[in-house]
């Protein structure tokens, strides 16, 4: 199914400033094409999900039935309703994680299982997390590579309210309140929690992974996720993907071979409005170059820069 | 004393050469020695662990300061590793101010061995086909992680699986005479 409000051909004229528009096409092949209209303050995907009432939807094409591959590579039909479905149920778990500092600071109600994008409830879901012993004892390790402190427990103190604050416990049994720990030790700590999280997101975004973390720490940031992402298929919290963006060269200097397969360079050239992005491993000689010089090197010394914008010319030139 | 080790990859490496090398310095009579790990992101493999030029820029850095330089690599089953080996000790030692040693060594056939040296295995696993395999750590150590429960841990439970045999260090040892107890001669000889 396709659904386009301005397609290059034949655009469906927009009469109503209220209600948008759409072409909907059915069909491997467009074979049902026609114009339906939507509200436009609510995201059309959550319409159709939303129109099933006690007749059965108003859009009697949500019936219509599409064959694509299944998990198991074997040819699959589905509903067109229970595809959406599951499609703004992928939507719902994406998670945009933007970890401040003060939010994770914030004391939660005990009972809370799902880290907020800023990093609230962080106490509580680190809570739930202990009670596995396992999951903590590695989370209190990750946290004691991290940091200088010697990190040998979590503990949580409540207050007047019932709602409840982590405390790093060090070896000699001091103890540092979440208000005191450092920003990059909180920052950690919750990308930690949401890593281990059972109750959390199955697909996060990060931008700039390397905030408030020391430079010769940053290969632990990458073991933790690369860890956590390998093994949480095996686990019951399901897939774990995470896409993150930096501009640290330690940090692309610690890529491990299998995540430079998915690593791209987005850029923007002068004179063009729109954004690219090309996987690093695609460009010209990438691969011999790197078993030379490491992409972090390349990145402080601009030659992905320079790449870029030679390959552009190179094109334009042919 | 101060030792520093140059691992071919001290992210995981790391975990296991501090407190291995910690217990062998201290069988050695030398318990104070600090140990630490070289962490240069630029050794990244044993192919860049072995460039001489990578070698020569970690001691212009630290000869004013470290003692004793150990490089320590997986063997891989090449055979002409120690000799690659070899050749590197000779090139330092002949830079390096006297009383200044550097030691290469070799673990059969990859460090994690050297764990797994200390701990009660699976009785079905046998011990000389251990040291023969050439991919032990994804035969042999992770497998052994994952039973353990330190899978999720750092260094895929290295650290603590590591800090677990210190106490068996004299057991690694005999079991693992190739590497192991052939390096701690040379550290004796060297003292």
């Amino acid at each position: 199914m396709i659904f386009d409000s301005h397609p290059a051909e034949n655009p469906p004229v927009q009469q109503n400033p209220e209600r948008l528009a759409v072409r909907i096409c059915l069909g491997n092949n467009a074979e049902e094409e026609f114009v339906e209209t939507f509200s436009n303050n609510q995201p059309i995907l959550s319409q159709l999900a939303g129109s099933v009432g006690a007749y059965g939807s108003r859009w009697q094409y949500l019936t219509f039935e599409v064959h694509l591959f299944g998990n198991s590579g074997e040819l699959e039909s589905a509903g067109l309703l229970h595809l959406i479905n599951s499609l703004m149920g992928e939507l719902r778990s994406m998670q945009f994680l933007d970890l401040n500092p003060e939010a994770i600071r914030i004391p939660s109600y005990p009972g809370q299982t799902i880290l907020g994008d800023r990093g609230e409830n962080l106490s509580a879901v680190l809570q739930d997390i202990c009670t596995n012993k396992e999951k903590k004892k590695a989370l209190i390790q990750w946290v004691d590579e991290l940091t200088p402190m010697d990190v040998a427990d979590f503990t949580f103190s409540s207050d007047l309210n019932g709602k409840i604050l982590v405390n790093l416990v060090e070896a000699d049994k001091s103890v540092v309140s979440a208000n005191s720990a450092s920003d990059g030790t909180l920052r950690f700590l919750a990308l930690a929690t949401a890593m281990f999280s059972p109750n959390s997101s199955t697909f996060y975004f990060v931008e700039e992974l390397e905030n408030g973390i020391h430079p010769t720490r940053l290969y632990l940031l990458l073991q933790l996720i690369e860890n956590r992402l390998k093994n949480s298929a095996s686990e019951e919290i399901g897939n774990k993907q995470l896409v993150t963006t930096t501009h640290s060269p330690q940090l692309l200097r610690f890529l491990s071979p299998s995540a430079l397969d998915y690593t791209s360079l987005i850029y923007r050239l002068l004179g063009n409005s729109d954004g690219q992005i090309k996987k690093i491993l695609e460009i010209p000689a990438a691969r011999r170059i790197m078993e030379q010089q490491d992409l972090g090197h390349l990145q402080e010394a601009g030659w992905l820069e320079d790449v870029v914008i030679f390959l552009d010319e190179a094109v334009m030139s042919q | 004393m101060n030792i520093l080790i140059i691992p071919e990859d001290f992210r995981n490496d790391q975990y296991i050469l501090k407190p291995i090398i910690e217990a062998m310095v201290t069988e050695l009579g030398k318990p104070t020695a600090k140990v630490r790990v070289c962490k240069d992101s630029l050794l990244g493999g044993v192919s860049q662990a072995l460039k001489w030029d990578n070698i020569l820029q970690i001691i212009e850095r630290y000869k004013g300061m470290v003692d004793l330089f150990l490089l320590c690599v997986d063997r891989d089953n090449d055979v002409g590793r120690k000799t690659v080996l070899t050749n590197i000790e000779q090139q330092a030692q002949n830079i390096l101010p006297e009383k200044k040693g550097f030691l290469a060594e070799n673990a059969w056939q990859e460090i994690e061995v050297w764990v797994l040296a200390g701990h009660s295995l699976p009785k079905n696993w046998n011990w000389q086909a251990i040291r023969n395999e050439s991919n032990p750590k994804e035969v042999y150590f992770l497998p052994f992680a994952k039973e353990c429960g330190v899978i999720n841990e750092p260094g895929e439970g290295r650290k603590t699986l590591a800090n677990e045999v210190v106490s068996r260090y004299k057991r690694i040892r005999r079991i693992c005479p190739e590497d192991i107890a052939n390096l701690e001669g040379r550290i004796k000889n060297w003292l």
